[in-house]
């Protein structure tokens, strides 16, 4: 690619590289148990949906 | 566009839980998003917030750490990671009041059509019905997969 059409590239959402590391003390959590008030209201919400897409069950 | 992201994050084993630090005016802020499995086997619910001494997350926190842009665009990296890890989820999104969802609902509407190459965006009604998400909708909540390629 030329430096003409490089610098014309549009940024993106996805540009800045971001570092994962894995960290032990997470696998001790729970994830259920971090936010049980929401979890319990986005099940409430998810109840009431009938027109999931196909690919979702 | 490009928004700057925190771009140490640590991570569980399973890549449920996913931890990083705001740094801003007030200091030191840890922060934590995890995904919670739901009564639908497919959909898992994004919980997000500050870190509490229990160490669960606080979804009504108000940091106020002058970094709020930054703090969002890190969720959603953290939203492409996982849906690039289980590209076959759903991840349901809803803010923790209807400020914060109204403020989810602008950066999506913002970066709608870059997010739109690669994720599939409905829109949860406040009828309970789902619907493609466009700019302005009305929404309860967002439900989130990654595009087949």
């Amino acid at each position: 690619m030329s430096m003409k059409k490089k610098d014309k590239k549009k940024a993106s959402l996805w540009d800045l590289k971001v570092n994962t590391a894995h960290d032990p003390k997470l696998d001790a959590l729970d994830p259920q148990k971090l936010a049980p008030k929401k979890l319990a209201e986005a099940n409430k919400a998810l109840s009431k949906i009938k027109n999931f897409p196909p690919d979702v069950y | 566009m490009k928004y700057e992201v925190y771009k140490n994050l640590k991570v569980r084993n399973d890549f449920q839980v996913f931890d990083f630090e705001s740094s801003g005016k007030l200091g030191i802020v840890r922060k934590r998003v995890a995904f919670q499995t739901t009564n639908i086997p497919n959909i898992y619910n994004l919980a997000f917030g500050d870190v509490t001494l229990n160490d669960e997350i606080d979804d009504l926190s108000i940091s106020n750490n002058g970094d709020r842009n930054k703090v969002l665009a890190t969720v959603a990296r953290i939203v492409e990671i996982y849906l690039a890890k289980f590209p076959h989820r759903y991840v349901y999104i809803q803010g923790s009041t209807k400020e914060r969802t109204r403020l989810y609902r602008m950066a999506i509407g913002l970066n709608l059509e870059e997010l739109s190459k690669k994720f599939l965006i409905y829109a949860e009604l406040h009828n309970g019905d789902l619907a493609p998400f466009y700019n302005n909708m009305n929404i309860n909540a967002f439900l989130i997969r990654r595009k087949k390629s």
